[in-house]
This record gives structure tokens, C-alpha cells and sequence, in this order.
């Protein structure tokens, strides 16, 4: 489904306005077919690039490329790609029919083509029922599907969809999410997508793409930015984190020799460090071991001690906040298994924190 | 009782809101010449209004001229406050300010200044001068009333239009003037009303080959308030009421 061959490719990208970079240096390409989402806070420019691909804003630097033409100096009306708004934007004096229709009537399609992609657009979107309807009168889901039937009738070659989301109750959200996601291997369209929901960008897109500041923090899989992320602020941004400080020791093949917190200890990383230079460790809930004591075999390991200061269960897992004698504070998430009944922690209790082996990521200090 | 109540503290609002027409209407069925006494009911001022074949004339020019400034003014307006809504341009602020100072200044400056500018143009006074005149004046009140619709809309709006593949021209076609289409009869009406009772500026830009009613019953009213007058008053009143009518029932079919 996915092809490698890039439907659009951004190249050196830049966009200033008055005299504030809301975009440096964004290379990027966007396979035919994927489901990649811009991720990053606000202001950091996510929006701006889906506006520079739809047409709205013109670059100060670099290139747009669309199906291998740069397009640059052609207007949004001239672009194949077709925008999701925010606010939907539906026109409020035409009903759910002629909003459908009205890419198509631009173009110059037959009416008889307009009338059987209307009702199939409708039918995919299940709103069969309110050909006749004006968008004031449909509900926020229904007029989110409108705004989505309404920019994929004209099979663009790609679908840039700003947040539109975000204006949803969760439950229909979390709904709207898997229908995106089936939708775009469906329709085998490119869908851009545009979130500052870390989770919803993870539950839907193919490529993820972290963004800060006008810049591109990670590009990759979901699962590669999660637990491979390159800097320090992509690992706090994508989920919870526990971050401890260290110093760089010397290198021998994956393994680091180094201190942290205060402890000597050996880290698995790829990474080169310069010896004595300061190192992040960063660990995720689900990497970290709880134990009274360090146990047999695994004394080589660094243990650092700490007080249980609450438990969360919730249903599925079994959170622990623990406050680390080192004064760092860490989330720990445990799975429920069946046949190890072992948790046992209460607040209050003394206890030895550490991780599996080889899960911890190793940065270099950036101060952020 | 209740009602009585209520009946009580509205009555002052609409004694003071409608008396005066009430007294005018009133006086226009009076038989006496003299208007202040009521000498019982006719007709006969009606009669005499129709036969005033000058004043007749007079009121036709001012429909005339209400309706082509109303409608030059609504087209104008309509583009000015597009542009100002759509695009960023240079001299884009000054121009904004500039129809708050064109509404905002005395009707005797704008008629002098008019008259001034007429003159240096070699124009003898009469319908054109005074029709840009009256165009002058109702374009920024057009202009406003459809920049604040536009302003009160999603500009998304706008974006979708394009990125459906509308160019400037369908998107301002299909798009925009829908949209902004009840500010533009607003505007329209607001112009014509303007147009229909301005009498300051006029005096300055109209000749006497081309009468408006205004300064006709201005000119009538000097030596004394004649009865048809006031039947030519409350007739307007009537128009007037019919009009606010009729653009009632146009919003309410609009939604």
C-alpha cells in the first residue's frame, strides 16, 4: 500500500514573518499513499506546513514539490491536494449536497458524475440521510464527515487535515481516529495530518513527524520516536519520562561505562560520548524495575533507593509514583500478570528502583 | 393586570417614539388650511398633492436618484470592503480609517468640498454632480456594514472555496456575496434612506433644473407648513412602513 515514492517533498523550507522564523530548514518527504502526522505544540509551525502545501502561504525559502512539479507560483484552486479545516469551514448557505459538490462543479464535472460521487461520498460517510441538510443544523461528528467527504470527492492526491479533531468529545474521537486511519488505506490517499495529541498521532499515523520551534525534531515510526527518541525534547514531548543525569565514562563496543546519579553504573548505547561529558538517561514508565532489594544476580546493575509515594491502579496497569533519594521523581507503569502476583508497594514503602537492561536511551546534555 | 402594568411603562417609550408622526398623519386629514386646529376629515389635501405637478416631479427624482445611488454605492461598497477584508496591501489602514472620516464628517463640509470640487471640475450642478455626491456619501456606510459581516465569518471559509478549486471570481460568486448578501441589502436600504433625506449636501451639488424632494418641501416649508406637506409626509411614513416590512419578512424567509 505504502509506495517509497515521495507525493510531495518539501525541500529547505523556510518561512519568516515580520522578522520571526515560524519555519527553518524543513526537508521533508511524504510517501504516496502514507498517513503521516506533523506533531509538536503549539506554534511550532505544524499548521503553516500544511498551509504551504495546500497553497495559502507562500515560502520565503525552499520548495514545495507536489507529484514531482514545484508549485511554488501555482495558487491553492490550481493544487491537487484538498484541506480538512479546523472549523471545517463548510459553506453555511449550501446544504450538505452542494457543499459535496462544489469541488466538483469547479472543475467542470458532468452533473450525472457529480450526482453518483455525491451519493457515494455520502454513503462513505454514512450521512445518506442529510443530502438535504444545512451544516447548521448536523452535529459537530456530522459535519467533521461532511468536511472530510467534501475534500476527498475530488480524489486529491493528498488529504492535509489541520487538527480536525480537536473539536470532538473523546469518545467520538477515539471513533473518528480508526475511521481516518480506514479511510486513508481505503481511499490509498496520502493523509497529512496535522495533532498536538501525541496519542492521537501515534494511534493513527504510518510516519510521525516531531516538530519545535519551526524546526524538525524526528521523523520515523511511531514506535522509533517513542522508544528511540534523537534529542531530549522529543523523548519529554512523546509520553512520560523519567530523566536521570550522568557523566560519560569510556566506551567499550554498546556498552558506556559511566556515573549516574552519583553511582557508577553500565549503560547499552550506540551513541558515542566524548569521556566526561554529561549524559541524560531516559527511562519510560514501563522500563523500570521495582524491588525491596537488589536481587540475586543483578547486583552489577545500578539500583537507586527511593520511598513509594502513591499507587494508581487503573484497571489495566498498576502506576507508581516513587521519589528517588537522588531527589528525582519516577512514574513507574506495571502490567498485571497473572501468574506473578507482585505487587505489593504501598506509600511509604522503601524500595529500589532500576530498568530492564538495554532499555534506557542515552542523550547527550542539551539544556532545554 | 398585568398587562395594565406593562401597557404603563411602554406607553411613555411609544408616546415618545411616535407622537410626532401620529400628530402628522393626524393633521394631514385635517380640513383646516391652517394646521394647528382640527377642523374635521378630508381628503383634499391628497388631491391637491397629486396635482402639485412640481413636487410630484420632485419626489420622482429623488426615488431616481435614491435608487442608482443606492445601487452604485452597494456594488462599491461591496468591493471596498472585500478588499479591505481580503487583502493585505499597502495604504490598507489609512483607507479603513479614511470611511470612519468620510462617515464622521459634517454633511456641510462633504457639500462644500463637493460643490468646490465641481466647480474646478467645470461640472454645472444638476442630476450627475449630484448623483456621485450621493454616492459618495453611501459607500463607506455600504462598506462597513459588509466589512463587519465579513469580519464576523470563518476565513476558512474563503480557503475552502479556493482549495476546492474556486479562482478569485467563483469564490467571490459562490462563496462571499451569498454570505454577505444580507449586509448588502442592509447597506443598500441604509443608502437609499441617506439618499432620500439628505438635504444638506444636495443644496450644494443640485441645480435648479434638477429638483429632489427635500429641498423642495424645504424650500415649501420657508413660507409656512401646508397640508399637503404633511400629506406628502405621512405618505412617505407609509412607504417607510412598508419597506421595514417587507425587508422583516426577507430576513425571516432567510433563515
Amino acid at each position: 500500500m505504502t509506495g517509497d515514492n515521495p507525493i510531495i517533498r518539501l525541500r529547505n523550507l523556510a518561512m519568516r514573518f515580520d522578522d520571526t522564523d515560524i519555519l527553518e530548514d524543513i526537508n521533508l518527504d511524504i510517501r504516496n499513499g502514507e498517513f503521516l502526522t506533523l506533531l509538536g505544540p503549539s506554534g511550532c509551525g505544524k499548521t503553516t506546513i500544511l498551509r504551504l502545501i495546500a497553497g495559502f502561504e507562500t515560502p520565503t525559502a525552499g520548495q514545495v514539490i507536489i507529484d514531482g512539479k514545484a508549485v511554488n507560483d501555482l495558487p491553492a484552486n490550481q493544487r491537487r491536494v484538498n484541506t480538512v479545516f479546523q472549523s471545517y469551514a463548510l459553506f453555511p448557505h449550501m446544504n450538505v449536497y452542494d457543499n459535496l459538490a462544489f469541488g466538483l462543479r469547479m472543475s467542470g464535472t458532468p452533473k450525472a458524475e457529480i450526482d453518483k460521487r455525491v451519493r457515494e461520498a455520502l454513503e462513505m460517510v454514512d450521512l445518506k440521510n442529510m443530502a438535504g441538510r444545512m451544516p447548521a443544523r448536523l452535529s459537530g461528528g456530522q459535519q467533521q464527515r461532511v468536511a472530510i467527504a467534501r475534500a476527498v470527492i475530488n480524489k486529491p492526491l493528498a488529504l492535509l487535515l489541520d487538527e480536525p479533531l480537536s473539536a470532538l468529545d473523546a469518545k467520538l474521537r477515539k471513533r473518528m481516529q480508526v475511521q481516518l486511519k480506514e479511510l486513508c488505506r481505503e481511499l490509498g490517499i496520502t493523509f497529512v495530518f496535522v495533532t498536538h495529541d501525541q496519542e492521537e498521532a501515534f494511534a493513527m499515523s504510518d510516519r510521525v513527524v516531531v516538530m519545535n520551534e519551526g524546526r524538525i525534531q524526528q521523523t520515523g515510526k511511531p514506535e522509533e520516536v517513542y522508544e528511540e527518541p534523537v534529542n531530549l525534547y522529543v523523548a519529554k514531548f512523546v509520553g512520560e519520562t523519567c530523566i536521570l543525569d550522568g557523566v560519560a565514562g569510556f566506551k567499550d563496543r554498546e556498552t558506556l561505562h559511566a556515573m549516574v546519579e552519583g553511582s557508577p553504573c553500565k549503560l547499552v548505547t550506540g551513541r558515542d560520548f566524548e569521556a566526561d561529558s554529561p549524559i541524560r538517561v531516559v527511562l519510560r514508565p514501563e522500563d523500570i524495575v521495582v524491588e525491596a532489594t537488589p536481587p540475586e544476580g543483578h547486583e552489577d546493575q545500578l539500583w537507586l533507593p527511593g520511598t513509594v509515594r502513591d499507587t494508581v491502579y487503573k484497571g489495566s496497569t498498576w502506576d507508581m509514583i516513587v521519589d528517588l533519594d537522588c531527589g528525582k521523581e519516577v512514574l513507574v507503569t506495571e502490567f498485571f500478570n497473572e501468574d506473578d502476583d507482585r505487587i505489593w508497594q504501598k506509600p511509604g514503602d522503601k524500595v529500589v528502583v532500576s530498568w530492564f537492561k538495554g532499555w534506557e536511551v542515552v542523550l547527550p546534555d542539551e539544556q532545554l | 393586570m398585568r398587562i395594565f402594568w406593562i401597557a404603563c411603562r411602554l406607553l411613555p417609550v411609544y408616546v415618545f417614539l411616535y407622537l410626532p408622526l401620529a400628530v402628522l398623519i393626524t393633521f394631514s386629514f385635517n380640513s383646516s388650511k391652517y394646521s394647528t386646529a382640527w377642523k374635521g376629515f378630508t381628503w383634499k389635501w391628497y388631491a391637491k398633492l397629486a396635482a402639485n405637478t412640481q413636487l410630484v416631479e420632485a419626489a420622482l427624482n429623488s426615488l431616481t436618484i435614491a435608487t442608482l445611488a443606492a445601487s452604485i454605492a452597494s456594488a462599491l461598497g461591496v468591493l471596498l470592503a472585500v478588499a479591505l477584508f481580503r487583502y493585505r496591501f499597502k495604504g490598507r489602514d489609512l483607507m479603513q480609517a479614511g470611511l470612519f472620516v468620510l462617515m464622521m464628517s459634517p454633511d456641510i463640509v462633504m457639500g462644500v468640498s463637493l460643490l468646490l470640487l465641481f466647480v474646478a471640475m467645470g461640472l454645472n450642478p444638476g442630476f450627475w454632480p449630484l448623483l456621485t455626491a450621493h454616492v459618495t456619501f453611501c459607500i463607506p456606510f455600504v462598506a462597513a456594514t459588509v466589512y463587519s459581516r465579513l469580519k464576523g465569518f470563518d476565513p476558512n471559509l474563503i480557503e475552502a472555496a479556493e482549495d476546492l478549486g474556486a479562482g478569485e471570481f467563483r469564490t467571490f460568486r459562490h462563496v462571499i456575496l451569498p454570505i454577505i448578501m444580507p449586509a448588502v441589502l442592509a447597506g443598500w436600504l441604509l443608502s437609499f434612506t441617506l439618499s432620500m433625506d439628505d438635504v444638506i449636501i444636495s443644496f450644494f451639488v443640485t441645480g435648479p433644473d434638477f429638483e429632489i424632494l427635500p429641498l423642495r418641501i424645504f424650500a415649501m416649508v420657508k413660507m409656512g407648513v401646508k397640508p399637503d406637506v404633511n400629506a406628502l409626509s405621512a405618505i412617505m411614513v407609509g412607504i417607510t412602513v412598508c419597506c421595514v416590512f417587507v425587508s422583516h419578512l426577507l430576513m425571516r424567509k432567510r433563515k
